[in-house]
């Protein structure tokens, strides 16, 4: 027999899994291991939240307010942060790619140029 | 507040309408407190975890798509604001040695109705609070979304932005580390 193994009883607590149900109902050793899990999870929830009142947000606000940043201009919604970087390296490929051809492109010898334009005339 | 009218509110916060904006403060405060608190454990930096999501959330609003839902878009904010906040005392108890002041969880709130169940209470509280304390910043948010929160694996991978077998693993660690943390405890009762 095939035991649950500690991974597949946390999600069977959690309700992620539920494939090892039959296998717990008839398998007293990972019943008993998944008891004491369910116990130690259990105790966890000892933790209580402090309560607020029904004005906590009006003080929330209240510390807020002041401190409240300039909000961002509509069109950067559509820009995030990884976006921006994507621009700027393709802003650079293009400046350096214009250079290069520049700098490559065969340009045409003075002589040809001159003869082209005395044909066109 | 009925959907219509938290439609409308909405609609003028993101037009820049202060009062609109401090409507959705008051009407989520609460709740984010409850989150940030669950998250970090701390009432002070659950405080500036709500002031921080808040702050952010006014800067960022002209990104919310206007059809979510804005508890959804804040509960988000918390989890990263949270985790900034678990990252930032991680590294000071790095920088400091495990036990500073700082660190204790806070403990001493705690009502039971008896002595001994007070005494009782109180010591699974404070082992459950320090083992809380002993999980990296991502074990505790995992955790604490798939334990207090309800949240599914998947939400938690998107929330926390990793894959979902990396927020498994975090949940499997962090429940590994709280068994062993509290195996003590339990051989006493």
């Amino acid at each position: 027999m095939t035991h649950c193994s500690d991974e597949a009883l946390i999600l069977h607590h959690y309700g992620e899994d539920t494939t090892h149900e039959r296998h717990l109902a008839s398998c007293a050793e990972c019943d008993a291991r998944y008891r004491d899990l369910a116990s130690v999870l259990q105790a966890v929830n000892v933790v209580q939240t402090p309560a607020r009142g029904e004005h906590y947000g009006i003080e929330v606000w209240q510390r807020i307010r002041h401190q409240l940043p300039e909000r961002e201009p509509w069109w950067r919604a559509f820009i995030d942060e990884w976006q921006w970087a994507a621009v700027a390296a393709a802003a650079v490929v293009l400046v350096a790619a214009g250079f290069a051809v520049g700098r490559l492109w065969p340009a045409l010898p003075a002589e040809s140029i001159a003869v082209r334009s005395e044909a066109a005339v | 507040m009925e959907a219509g009218e938290a439609a409308a509110v909405l609609a003028r916060a993101r037009q820049g309408d202060g009062d609109a904006f401090r409507a959705l403060v008051e009407l989520h405060a609460r709740a984010a407190f409850g989150l940030a608190y669950r998250l970090t454990g701390n009432e002070r930096d659950a405080e500036d975890v709500v002031q921080e999501s808040f702050i952010r959330a006014y800067r960022r609003i002209g990104r919310f798509e206007a059809r979510s839902n804005f508890g959804t878009w804040l509960h988000r904010i918390v989890v990263n604001c949270a985790m900034d906040a678990l990252r930032a005392r991680h590294a000071r108890r790095e920088e400091r040695g495990a036990d500073s002041m700082e660190e204790l969880p806070d403990v001493l709130s705690s009502r039971g109705p008896s002595p001994e169940q007070l005494a009782h209470s109180a010591e699974i509280r404070r082992r459950v609070e320090t083992s809380m304390a002993s999980l990296t910043p991502q074990e505790r948010v995992a955790f604490s979304l798939r334990h207090y929160e309800g949240r599914s694996i998947d939400d938690i991978g998107r929330a926390l932005g990793v894959q979902k077998s990396a927020a498994k693993h975090a949940v499997f660690r962090a429940v590994r580390k709280l068994r062993t943390a509290l195996a003590p405890l339990r051989r006493e009762t």
